[in-house]
């Protein structure tokens, strides 16, 4: 794995944070690429911030949200999911691998199965090629 | 409200190429509610364009800035230094904002970021379709209130025509047939007659085939008199 390798999480804070703690006590660890930020609720994220994410350095971003027939805030991880598609569009657009940024959703009970996803994408992104962005974003 | 779509990011990369510092302008009115050219999506543009640059390194410097209505001169009178210092401005709004900015600073380049679609409404979220052709000529008294110019593929005046089936538009069978629903509309008013009625065929001059059209409101015009209180041109 690429050690500089750098994936930024957007994590609701409810079903989706609770998840990644419950792992985290059962003894597993995040993927060290990934950095989280926790969010009120994925639905709160808006398409410049996922697209600020991969400009200021990361080289991929998970939006990580409640299921979506179960979600905290009722339709927040479906909005996540179109907010997710759209950028996927826009990164096809200006030839970048949609691959980049992924939606997952998780039940608060289901840490493990989460991290197995974290793992997983985090593979693929490392046999991506590396995104060189030639000058720092102003 | 006038529906438009943003080009695609590539496209907009375009025509930037060998500019430097580049304002995107967005309006707060019909494009802002259309999902369009709001403060959002000129925000969504720069962060993308952002990316194009620093990869393919194009050094853009990006200002962004949102006006109430674009097509209004006093709207963007006020951002007159960002659009000066310049050296291409990328409008968000309707093709009237771009237009207007572009008649203001002529020798600005002004481009449009989105491409404008039709005047229509929101059906359900995420969902706009056009329901009016501004086609000069309202014949909705007798329709129902459904507009055949725009909702009709033909535009037909007396219908429905042979392709109609199932109330279902032959040209795309995801559109309801106008004329069908004339009909469903004109029979719960109880105004049958008028489905009889034929119609003369449309006056398509008082359309744009007519050439660019213009509306004076003479009542409005600030028009000076001279001292036997004839008007005076301007």
């Amino acid at each position: 794995m690429n050690d500089k390798l750098k994936i930024v999480a957007f994590v609701c804070e409810n079903h989706a944070m609770s998840a990644i703690r419950a792992a985290s006590t059962a003894g597993e660890s995040l993927p060290e690429s990934i950095r989280i930020i926790e969010v009120p609720c994925t639905g709160r994220i808006e398409t410049p911030q996922l697209l600020d994410a991969i400009g200021d350095g990361a080289d991929a971003v998970a939006v990580i949200g409640c299921l979506e027939e179960n979600c905290y805030h009722d339709v927040g991880s479906m909005l996540a999911r179109g907010r997710v598609n759209r950028i996927k569009d826009i990164m096809k657009d200006i030839s970048l691998e949609p691959e980049r940024i992924e939606m997952i959703n998780s039940a608060s009970v289901s840490g493990a199965m989460l991290m197995m996803k974290l793992r997983q994408f985090e593979s693929r992104v490392a046999a991506m090629p590396v995104l060189v962005l030639k000058e720092a974003i102003k | 409200m006038i529906r438009a779509e943003r080009k695609p990011v590539s496209e907009i990369a375009r025509m930037l190429t060998g500019k430097k510092n580049v304002l995107v302008v967005g309006c707060k009115t019909c494009v802002a509610i259309g999902h369009a050219g709001g403060e959002k999506e000129v925000s969504e543009l720069i962060s993308a364009l952002k990316i194009v640059s620093a990869r393919d390194g194009h050094g853009w410097k990006f200002e962004q800035t949102v006006v109430e209505r674009q097509c209004e001169k006093e709207w963007v009178r006020p951002i007159e230094d960002k659009i000066v210092s310049a050296d291409a401005v990328v409008s968000l709004a309707c093709g009237l904002g771009a237009q207007t900015i572009a008649d203001m600073y002529p020798a600005k380049q002004v481009y449009p970021g989105v491409n404008t679609m039709f005047l229509g409404v929101p059906e359900e979220q995420g969902v706009f379709v056009e329901k009016c052709l501004a086609c000069g000529e309202c014949v909705m008294f007798e329709t129902g209130g459904i507009c055949p110019v725009a909702r009709c593929a033909k535009s037909m005046r007396n219908g429905a025509c042979g392709g109609s089936a199932d109330g279902k538009c032959e040209v795309n069978l995801d559109t309801d047939c106008a004329w069908y629903m004339i009909y469903e509309r004109l029979k719960l008013q109880g105004r049958l007659d008028l489905i009889m009625k034929i119609s003369e065929p449309k006056d398509w001059a008082k359309s744009h085939a007519g050439g660019r059209r213009k509306i004076v409101r003479k009542d409005l015009l600030i028009q000076p008199t001279d001292r036997t209180g004839t008007e005076v041109k301007k």
